[in-house]
This record gives C-alpha cells, sequence and structure tokens, in this order.
C-alpha cells in the first residue's frame, strides 16, 4: 500500500514537473536538475546540468537550465576572434567558442 | 410614529445596510480581472513600457537582481516586438507572424528561426521548444484572465492605492490592489481605477529566499499607430547572424559531453 501511494505521489510530481508553465514569464521548475548516476550530467524533464568545476552538482539558484560541460556565458578573457570549422568564433586556452542564443541568451558552445 | 414614515425608514435603513455590506465586501476581484484582460484583448494594436526587476535566484548565473526597461509593441493577432535594454546592454525580440528574431545589440549579433503562430502560440511554443517566453510577452495574450487563474488558484480584492507619477506625485493612478495566490507563487496587481490597466506586479515566489519579480508599467498606449515596419527587422551592418538553440539541442550536447568523459 506504502509503495502505491509513494508511487502515485510520484506519477504526480513527475507530471507537475513536466507541464509546470512559466509563472508571470519565470520559468517553473520543470527544468529542476536530476541526479544522474554518476553525478555527473543530468538531463531533467525537458532541461540538462552539468557537474560544477569541482566535480559537485552544480548549485541552482534559479531553475532554468545550466550549460553542458565546457559551454560558458561568458568567453575567458584573452581571447581573439578567429574563423574555424565554418564560423566566427573566439579562441582562447586552446578552445574555439562560439556564440549561439539558448533560452533567449547569448551563451558561448565548445567547438570541436 | 406614523406607518407612511415608519415605511420610508425602514427602506432607509435597508438601503444604507446594503450599502455598508457592499463597501465591507468591496469591489468584485475576479470581475476587475476580467475587465482587465477584456480590455487588452480588445485592443488591437497597443504599445506599452515597464520597468522590470527579477531577483537572481530566479534568474540562472546572476547574484545581483537584474533591471530591465522593456519597450513593448503589439499587433494581433500575431506580431510582437520588444526592446529590453538592462546593464548587460539590449536586446530584441521580433515576431512578424512568420519568424521570431533575437537581436543582440551589444554583440551585434542575431538568431532567426520560423515561428509561423499567433501570440498565444507563440508564448507555448517558444517555452516548449526554446525554453524561454520574451519579456512581458505573456501581457499580450488574447486572454490574460484565463492565464492569471492558470497561475493563481484564488484572487481577492485588497483595497485601493496610489502609483506615484508626474511631478510631485501629481499625475499619481489610483489603483485596485488584487491579490492572487497561486501554487508556485503569490502576487500583487494593481489595476488603475479609471482605464482598468496593469500598473504594477509583485510576485513572490515560493522557492527559498521567497525571490521577486516586480513590474512597473510606465506607459499604456492602446491607440498606438503602430506599423508592420516595427516588426520587420534589417540586420545592421556587420550583424553576424548564429543559431538559436532549442532545449533538446543542448540536452543532446549535455549527453555528448557526458559520453566523453567516459
Amino acid at each position: 500500500m506504502k509503495t502505491f501511494i509513494l508511487l502515485i505521489a510520484l506519477l504526480f510530481s513527475v507530471a507537475a514537473t513536466v507541464e509546470a508553465r512559466p509563472v508571470y514569464g519565470v520559468a517553473g521548475p520543470r527544468r529542476a536538475a536530476v541526479a544522474g548516476p554518476d553525478r555527473a550530467v543530468v538531463a531533467g524533464p525537458r532541461g540538462v546540468a552539468v557537474a560544477g568545476p569541482n566535480g559537485a552538482a552544480v548549485a541552482r539558484t534559479g531553475y532554468v537550465a545550466p550549460l553542458p560541460r565546457g559551454y560558458v556565458r561568458v568567453v575567458p578573457a584573452g581571447h581573439r576572434t578567429v574563423f574555424y570549422r565554418g564560423y566566427s568564433c573566439f579562441f582562447v586556452a586552446g578552445i574555439y567558442y562560439r556564440a549561439v542564443i539558448y533560452e533567449g541568451e547569448t551563451v558561448y558552445i565548445v567547438v570541436d | 410614529m406614523k406607518p407612511a414614515l415608519t415605511r420610508t425608514m425602514l427602506v432607509l435603513a435597508l438601503l444604507a445596510g446594503s450599502r455598508l455590506s457592499a463597501t465591507a465586501a468591496g469591489p468584485n476581484a475576479d470581475q476587475i480581472l476580467h475587465q482587465m484582460s477584456a480590455k487588452l484583448a480588445g485592443a488591437r494594436t497597443f504599445t506599452f513600457e515597464a520597468q522590470r526587476e527579477t531577483d537572481p535566484a530566479l534568474l540562472e548565473g546572476r547574484d545581483v537582481p537584474e533591471k530591465a526597461r522593456v519597450s513593448i509593441a503589439v499587433r494581433r493577432p500575431n506580431q510582437f516586438a520588444a526592446r529590453g535594454v538592462s546593464s548587460g546592454g539590449a536586446r530584441q525580440f521580433i515576431a512578424d507572424g512568420r519568424t521570431l528574431t533575437i537581436f543582440n545589440e551589444k554583440k551585434n549579433h542575431y538568431a532567426q528561426v520560423p515561428m509561423r503562430t499567433t501570440l498565444d502560440g507563440l508564448a507555448d511554443k517558444l517555452d516548449q521548444e526554446y525554453g524561454f517566453v520574451p519579456p512581458l510577452l505573456e501581457f499580450t495574450v488574447s486572454n490574460l484572465y484565463r492565464d492569471f487563474h492558470e497561475q493563481a488558484r484564488s484572487v481577492r480584492y485588497l483595497g485601493t492605492g496610489k502609483m506615484p507619477a508626474g511631478f510631485l506625485g501629481l499625475g499619481s493612478v489610483e489603483c485596485h490592489r488584487l491579490a492572487l495566490k497561486g501554487p508556485q507563487a503569490d502576487a500583487e496587481l494593481w489595476v488603475a481605477t479609471g482605464d482598468l490597466l496593469p500598473r504594477k506586479l509583485v510576485a513572490t515566489f515560493h522557492r527559498a529566499g521567497h525571490p521577486q519579480l516586480r513590474i512597473d508599467f510606465l506607459a499604456w498606449n492602446l491607440n498606438a499607430p503602430v506599423t508592420a515596419a516595427q516588426f520587420q527587422f534589417t540586420p545592421p551592418a556587420g550583424a553576424q547572424k548564429i543559431e538559436m538553440w532549442t532545449t533538446h539541442q543542448m540536452e543532446a550536447a549535455a549527453r555528448k559531453s557526458a559520453a566523453k568523459k567516459h
């Protein structure tokens, strides 16, 4: 019986998580992180989270998905602009970054 | 006492009683919300400006509140243009009914994706596929009343208040104050008693630290001369076109990143 109640509660919480819409324009908890088996990369129902630089789970202050490993919101200082693999990129510390819009904001992804 | 006089006094007493009870109960909060929604839905083209302040706990990667001044132009049923200016620079969101453009003025780059939908569909589609909603788009949907009720389980009348405006507050606007209680946030909405347009929204989220979103509506124009040109985007000289990623794309990138680790 307890298992059944727990299962129902879990189903309700999952449904609420997936269906939550922005409230007054603010993203809801549907993109909340879910701990993965290795505590490294975790994918929520519609979002992703990754381990922080120290290997611990990224502390979530809000509910917007953090970026995958290596992706950044600000390119490290000292970069220079280069053309690489068909993209205009920022090159710094041996890594090429290119800008994309994600969740309405500019972020920088690693060009492999 | 004459029977006619008694009847008159009785009627007066009943009238006074009914007046008192109406005052005690206050105006109908739900009706005010409905009237506000109907007024905005009836505006075919309109503009408004707002000052929006968002606590950092509601944002990713921020440790200070984000303050933005947002200007909006709307042409129903499917055109929307917003320009938000904050300390991080200025951004534009333009939907012309076929395409959505996001332009970052400071970085001089823009992204465009097909978006053939109405304003109502725009909010849903962007939220579902791209994980965000442009600033204040939620105030342009066709049925704001329904949207508010999806976010609030109850609406209660709190009284009136004055929104200070103008020199020495001479242009202050008297507003109805409505309390909206919801599962994810409680909000106080101020609606002007005169024109029934929203003037202020303060939403307090049921999250750690009770972060807030504060919006002051500064200027409404429901007869604005909005033209089609306001929803057309022409890239400035040297602007770079970049991609706009969906949440699925970012999830795939995260999986790839995880696979590389092993």
